[in-house]
């Protein structure tokens, strides 16, 4: 008897880790590529878990996520140009999958303002700092406000990046005591009706 | 071991909620009133063991009890693990509405295979005999649910042998773990309350 218990109680504080058993996938758009991040419901990332972007129920790319759950995919030009809707699976083996929306909207509206150039914000000071050699003069004039807006644009998203994790984060239902005890409240309420009918047959 | 919503192919649930909506009728009819009680104490016990999950590679896996079950209730484990799997699909969207039909089967029907292969076995005044059919019962019953699982995938379009792999090597030490639960359940009960398994006659108060 005692060593029973005492087997039970060893085993279930061998299970150290627990974790949820519903992947969470989260995406979000930041500077033309989709970022997403996948775990299973209480917080162990899904390892090298594979990723399938679709556009209505054709596949356009197959990828895996890195040991951390995270998935990055660039959004090719042509996509850029006629924007879609985007759905992303995250498939975690043993039929363990889930998916994201993302919506066209969302990264449809940095292409309106996408300046022809593609260079970097580094390349702009870069450029910037040229001019000022050339002419002092001209110097107000050559300002690029796209350029200008596209690095602003930048620095922002990418001080936002971590914000809007923990935002999509937040979205995740989480599994908690209220949810189980109001789960097993239930199943006692099926089985009282089960007995009731089984009763009055009786 | 819960199959995700939107993987299996039309058919496969169709045969799926089938399965399960004869099972559960038999298990109805077989129920008499005064084990309703157990049928939810074992159902809680199922819907909650659920949450306890294992990390193994890209996946995770969980306990699952569908040996106990299947040892305590008999068909009485359709009834049971439906009415978890529903619950559960509800509150933390493990598996889904659609594929219930699926996953129930795949835990049912080792649940009830075992029965009908260990359940004398249970019931031995023999402690050994207790232990070692209550420990066959949770590991058996967890790699028949593994099978049942890689063969709905396979039909689906996955590599059996691949799917199969995965998941059984995944399952290994759930099958140890709730093979050891299972075998000291089995213990305790017989020791504790054997009417639970069934035993009208107690010749297990010697031994306590």
């Amino acid at each position: 008897m005692r060593y029973s218990i005492f087997i039970l109680v060893s085993l279930f504080l061998c299970l150290q880790n627990v974790y949820g058993h519903r992947i969470d996938v989260f995406c979000y758009t930041e500077d033309n590529v989709i970022k997403c991040y996948s775990k299973f419901s209480t917080g162990t990332p899904v390892r090298y878990g594979k990723y399938q972007v679709y556009i209505r129920k054709k596949l356009i790319y197959e990828g895996k996520s890195d040991d951390q759950g995270n998935f990055v995919y660039k959004i090719p030009k042509e996509l850029l140009n006629n924007p879609k809707d985007l759905k992303i699976v995250c498939i975690a083996e043993m039929g363990h999958e889930n998916y994201w929306i993302v919506k066209k909207e969302e990264y449809a509206t940095n292409i309106q303002k996408e300046p022809s150039s593609d260079n970097d914000f580094f390349d702009e000071e870069e450029d910037l700092s040229k001019e000022n050699k050339t002419t002092q003069t001209t110097h107000q004039a050559s300002i690029d406000i796209i350029r200008l807006e596209k690095s602003i644009r930048k620095i922002i998203a990418s001080e936002l990046s971590p914000i809007k994790l923990e935002l999509v984060k937040l979205q995740e239902p989480k599994i908690d005591l209220r949810d189980i005890l109001g789960g097993i409240g239930y199943i006692f309420g099926i089985m009282g009706i089960i007995m009731y009918f089984k009763s009055q047959k009786s | 071991m819960h199959i995700s919503e939107g993987v299996l192919s039309p058919p496969l649930l169709i045969a799926g909620a089938a399965i399960t909506v004869v099972g559960t009728w038999i298990g109805l009819r077989k129920t008499r009133p005064k084990e309703v009680p157990l049928m939810a104490v074992l159902t809680s016990a199922f819907f909650v063991a659920s949450l306890i999950h294992v990390p193994i590679g890209p996946s995770s896996v969980h306990l699952v009890l569908n040996g106990l079950i299947g040892l305590l209730l008999g068909f009485g484990a359709f009834p049971s693990i439906l009415i978890a799997l529903l619950l559960q699909a509800l509150f933390f969207q493990f598996g889904g509405i659609l594929v219930l039909g699926v996953n129930c089967t795949n835990m049912a029907l080792p649940a009830i295979f075992v029965y009908i292969l260990f359940k004398k076995y249970c019931e031995s005044e023999k402690r050994i005999h207790r232990l070692v059919s209550g420990f066959l019962s949770g590991s058996l019953s967890i790699f028949l649910s593994t099978l049942l699982v890689a063969i709905c995938l396979y039909l689906t379009g996955e590599n059996f042998t691949a799917a199969a792999k995965t998941i059984v090597y995944a399952h290994l030490p759930v099958m140890i773990i709730e093979g050891l639960i299972t075998a000291a359940c089995i213990d305790f009960i017989y020791r504790v309350k054997p009417e639970m398994l069934k035993i009208d006659e107690i010749g297990a108060k010697n031994e306590i």
